[in-house]
């Protein structure tokens, strides 16, 4: 479903060279869930942005169902993501202005036919469990309802891929456990394929597969 | 509407800022504004001036002597052969009128003797009544009769007739006598008083020219004090008409040229050459001169506003960052951007106009009426609330949008999304 070739990211200023990443090399499967592990700065966070195309690798490809998107124009990216990955980041990511369910519905108001957006956000509110909490703010929540409406908003559009970074590394291990079964149970009941950058070893384990990361190269332990 | 929503969120997030945009953005808008009306109703059709469209005017004259020491050049307003041989025969005009453009000190007297009136003197003809459409609040216009037997009859202005009698009705002024500049004239009629800016048709009072002593008496042929202003519906062959008539004149006499420029002129041109000689007016200059003059007048304002916006940018990256991940690209972003500063330009410049609206009110338009200033100065609400001016504010804003918000934002975007969403 998603394969990364020979990619490599370099980080230049004008007197440091930092390589990021050192010809990786990743095939996700379709349903898969898949956990990426490594110290802090080996790269982990650098590949998933690639992964999700937030970020250009410096050379290589990112193919995605067979289609090398690597070459893509800003619109052209921009669709794409839209179509196909949900993003969860660690400290949620959500815009402190907007309403829960505003914040929910981001990623259809950038789809040309979107249905109707309020009803799939509070669709997706219910899915978390926060249908409750939709009028409320960012602000008014804890941490671990803040990153349930993150997922939420990350599965409203239907995408293939959900890319999740470091999802838990901001809760109490109790939020943390409560997202992680969220997320299985998007992987098992809806499909879902699922990639998470963690720290946290027992999370990892949980997941289809797990990477090793170290110093920029995937490793085999 | 989701832009509407998206910008009352970000007023009640950031309202310092939404403070500062409003009130500097409407500090500029006033200023544009009072300029724009000033501006507009040189040339627009406003009481009672509602026939400039059709009207033309033909104010000055310029005389070439050829004598032994060279050539000898002078330039003035008309003597009254001049008119009644250059201008009154001219074809292509149902209306014409011969005016003076009396930019003295003339003071009135009043009654119970007060303090003196000083006030602004329009001595006319007759035909000023057809061309300009003054509303009578009471009696009617000095006529024929009373222009060649040279009666000392006047119309005044409300305003005016307020200075010299007091709070009493106009009908009751019909009739009554005043002294303007120690000589005694009645009152024939009260109009609704124009405004300073309208420099042909303004005035206190209107009297007929030939209650004047020496109204005829022009030290020179060709020259005196007079205008004249002619409805026409062929602006273009009274001009041929007129250009005919000079070479005529000129090839049958030796020692004198005379021209008259291009004139007659319409009020556009009337209006903006101002204090300058209609001569070698260009319209094309004044134009590039005046967006030249706004662009130079809005950048300051832009650049500050610039600043704040800049500011509040480097604020909602990671916002912009998230939008950016979740499918927004950089153009569909910037015209949100865009979109939720021009309301609040456009707030601003509602106050603005507001503000504008009251400057002209309470007689900031002394500033731009030059020469005597005798008058109260007062615009009318037609003048400010007219849809043309409306329209230029909004346009101004727009470009004032453009100018402020254009560059940060853009600058903002272009931010890899990662940078940006680092920056939370």
């Amino acid at each position: 479903m998603l394969t990364l070739n020979d990619i490599n990211k370099i980080y230049r200023t004008k007197t440091i060279e930092t390589c990021a990443l050192n010809n990786v090399n990743l095939h996700v499967e379709k349903g898969e869930f898949l956990s990426i592990m490594g110290p802090s700065g080996c790269g982990k966070s650098t590949l998933l942005n690639i992964m999700g195309l937030l970020d250009r690798p410096t050379s290589g490809t990112v193919t995605v169902n067979g289609e090398d998107v690597t070459g893509l124009g800003d619109r052209e990216l921009a669709r794409f993501r839209n179509r196909t990955f949900g993003f969860v980041f660690q400290s949620f990511q959500l815009i402190n202005t907007l309403s829960v369910l505003d914040n929910v519905t981001l990623p259809l108001l950038y789809r040309s036919n979107p249905g109707n957006i309020e009803q799939l956000a509070r669709e997706a509110l219910e899915k978390v469990g926060l249908s409750h909490r939709m009028t409320h703010k960012p602000t008014q929540l804890s941490g671990g309802q803040a990153q349930r409406v993150a997922i939420a908003r990350a599965i409203v559009g239907n995408p293939a891929i959900i890319l999740a970074d470091e999802p838990c590394g901001n809760l109490d291990s109790r939020m943390g456990s409560e997202i992680m079964e969220l997320l299985h149970e998007l992987n098992t009941s809806d499909g879902r394929t699922i990639v998470m950058v963690t720290h946290n070893e027992s999370q990892a384990k949980e997941t289809d597969r797990i990477v090793h990361f170290f110093d920029g190269q995937q490793v085999t332990l | 509407m989701r832009t509407l929503k998206n910008l009352w969120h970000q007023i009640c997030r950031d309202k310092l800022f939404t403070a500062i945009y409003i009130f500097g953005t409407a500090l500029t808008l006033a200023t544009v504004t009072v300029i724009a009306v000033m501006m507009w109703n040189k040339v627009a059709p406003v009481y009672p001036e509602y026939q400039r469209d059709n009207t033309v005017y033909v104010n000055s004259l310029k005389t070439i002597e050829k004598t032994d020491n060279g050539n000898m050049t002078r330039q003035g307003n008309l003597g009254l052969s001049t008119i009644k041989d250059f201008i009154f025969t001219l074809p292509h005009h149902d209306i014409a009128t011969a005016y003076i453009d009396d930019w003295d000190n003339h003071y009135a007297q009043r009654p119970d003797g007060g303090r003196d009136i000083e006030l602004r003197r329009k001595p006319a003809d007759p035909a000023f009544f057809q061309l300009f459409n003054f509303k009578f609040l009471a009696g009617k216009p000095w006529g024929q009769a009373e222009f060649d037997s040279g009666l000392r009859v006047a119309v005044l202005g409300d305003r005016t007739a307020r200075k010299i009698f007091g709070a009493t009705e106009p009908e009751q002024l019909t009739g009554r006598r005043f002294t303007l500049d120690f000589v005694e004239y009645t009152v024939c009629g009260i109009v609704k008083e124009g405004t300073p800016t309208e420099t042909v048709s303004y005035a206190g009072v209107i009297i007929p020219y030939t209650s004047l002593s020496g109204f005829n008496n022009e030290t020179l042929e060709l020259w005196g004090s007079y205008c004249v202003a002619l409805r026409t519906d062929d602006k273009d062959g009274i001009r041929r008409a007129l250009k005919e008539k000079q070479e005529r004149y000129n090839s049958s006499h030796d020692d004198i040229e005379i021209s008259f420029f291009d004139q007659p002129v319409d009020s556009v041109v009337l209006g903006l050459s101002g204090n300058t000689s209609i001569e070698g007016f260009n319209l094309t200059d004044i134009l590039l001169a005046g967006t030249a003059s706004l662009l130079v007048l809005l950048l300051v304002p832009a650049l500050n506003l610039s600043g704040i916006i800049w500011g509040r940018m480097e604020g909602r990256l990671p916002e912009m960052g998230v939008r950016k991940a979740f499918g927004a690209n950089r153009s569909t972003l910037l015209s949100m951007v865009l979109w939720e500063n021009l309301c609040l330009t456009i707030a601003g410049g509602i106050i603005g106009f507001a503000a504008a609206f009251l400057m002209l009110k309470f007689g900031i338009t002394d500033l731009f009426v030059t020469g005597n200033r005798a008058d109260e100065s007062i615009v009318t609400n037609e003048m400010v609330l007219s849809g043309q001016i409306i329209i230029f504010i909004f346009l101004v804003c727009c470009l004032l949008n453009i100018m402020s918000a254009l560059v940060p934002a853009w600058r903002s975007l272009r931010k890899p999304i990662v940078e940006s969403l680092k920056e939370n």
